[in-house]
């Protein structure tokens, strides 16, 4: 039989273990839904986040306009018009650009226990990463619609490239986290050495 | 955790993802579009019906219907589509595929919660958006009813907009480490009994 004392002392030793864990969890969430808070506000969606979009969708009509790609379009703010005889126009809403991601991302970044001048450089390269993955789902999600079926559209828009950005975020996560983690542990040696 | 440890499973865990986490995650994508959804929906009403237990609701394959009483008399049906639900299950399986577990026992365990959790999550998700419909201004204006706003419809807008922008991306985390933590506790708790 486990009684309650047994309960409460486990619930003491979890808490005491995994102490950092369940603060990277508190701050994580606090960080979640304040910034949910915020960019569901109308101000600060037509003020910052529409402006991000359409930065999006210019450089995401650049690369597509290029002579690699070769998909003419023309940009209207956040939409992208086919020309030249493709009649598919896409628009990019604010939920497309990448940046509810990119919160989730920079949450997960703050609340993890490492100093700052140690993580910022690894956050500014995953941020970078990110938003060029996100550069790659737009410009392929156009070429698609222009080329393929309304399925094949829907499929590549609703599941691939939302699994494959959270996949890719993770990724990067781990990977930075891994780096900051590894150089930590490598200057806590060199410091016993030393000493 | 020390920061050794955390180096070291993090470059674990990384490596899974890859070798294992995304194989399972197209697998359970391919399952999912050759009838692995409706299979799920219907499987998810039995619960959906024994929780949310005050109104009629049926599912056709694709989309649940969420019967809504009208004061009139009659009833009117909101849609929830079980497609909805495609990236937390990709999630908790890309993720229970790229766990490092200690034993099959620790496996099924964890498996386990993480299906609890899905399904207490997808009944509520499914729950909290046809109800914000149901109690929100656009329904109201389809069925003529005279409409006011009022701090509880305020209060589940935002529950449900929450859960739309977890539904959409990242919901399956949660669900993963919530049965992670319930699956740690009662591991531990079986082996102190014996």
């Amino acid at each position: 039989m486990i009684d309650q004392k047994d309960n409460t002392s486990r619930f003491k030793s979890f808490h005491r273990k995994y102490r950092p864990e369940i603060k990277f969890v508190l701050i994580f969430s606090i960080l979640l839904g304040v910034s949910f808070k915020l960019v569901y506000n109308k101000t600060v969606a037509d003020s910052v986040i529409l402006p991000i979009t359409i930065a999006e969708t210019y450089v995401a009509s650049l690369v597509l306009n290029s002579p690699i790609l070769k998909h003419p379009n023309r940009q209207k703010g956040n939409v992208l018009i086919g020309t030249k005889g493709n009649p598919f126009r896409m628009e990019v809403r604010n939920n497309c650009n990448g940046v509810y991601e990119s919160i989730v991302f920079l949450a997960a970044f703050i609340a993890i226990q490492i100093p700052w001048r140690r993580k910022i450089g690894w956050v500014a390269i995953g941020f970078l990463l990110f938003h060029m993955v996100n550069e790659m789902r737009l410009i392929s999600l156009f070429i698609i619609g222009s080329g393929y079926s309304h399925e094949t559209f829907v499929f590549f828009h609703e599941t691939f490239w939302q699994y494959a950005l959270v996949i890719v975020t993770l990724g990067i996560f781990l990977f930075c986290a891994h780096q900051v983690s590894k150089h930590q542990v490598i200057d806590a040696n060199k410091l016993e050495e030393s000493t | 955790m020390t920061d050794r440890e955390y180096a070291a499973l993090s470059r674990v865990i990384l490596i899974r993802l890859g070798l294992f986490g995304l194989p399972a995650g197209m697998l359970a994508a391919y399952l999912w579009y050759v009838g692995g959804a409706a299979w799920w929906g219907s499987f998810l009403l039995i619960p959906a019906k024994i929780l949310i237990f005050w109104t009629e609701i049926a599912f056709n394959g694709r989309e649940f219907t969420y019967a809504v009483p009208l004061e009139l008399g009659g009833t009117s049906a909101l849609v929830y589509q079980v497609n909805q639900l495609n990236l937390t299950f990709l999630e908790f399986v890309t993720l229970f595929a790229a766990w490092q577990h200690s034993s099959a026992k620790a496996a099924f365990k964890l498996l386990g919660w993480c299906l609890l959790w899905l399904i207490f999550y997808h009944v509520f998700s499914l729950f909290i958006q046809c109800y914000s419909l149901e109690i929100g201004p656009d329904f109201a204006n389809q069925q003529h009813i005279m409409w006011e706003s009022s701090w509880w419809f305020r209060v589940v807008k935002n529950v449900a907009a929450f859960d739309k922008f977890l539904l959409r991306f990242w919901a399956g985390f949660p669900v993963f480490g919530l049965a992670l933590v319930f699956s740690s506790f009662t591991f531990k708790a079986k082996r102190k009994k014996s």
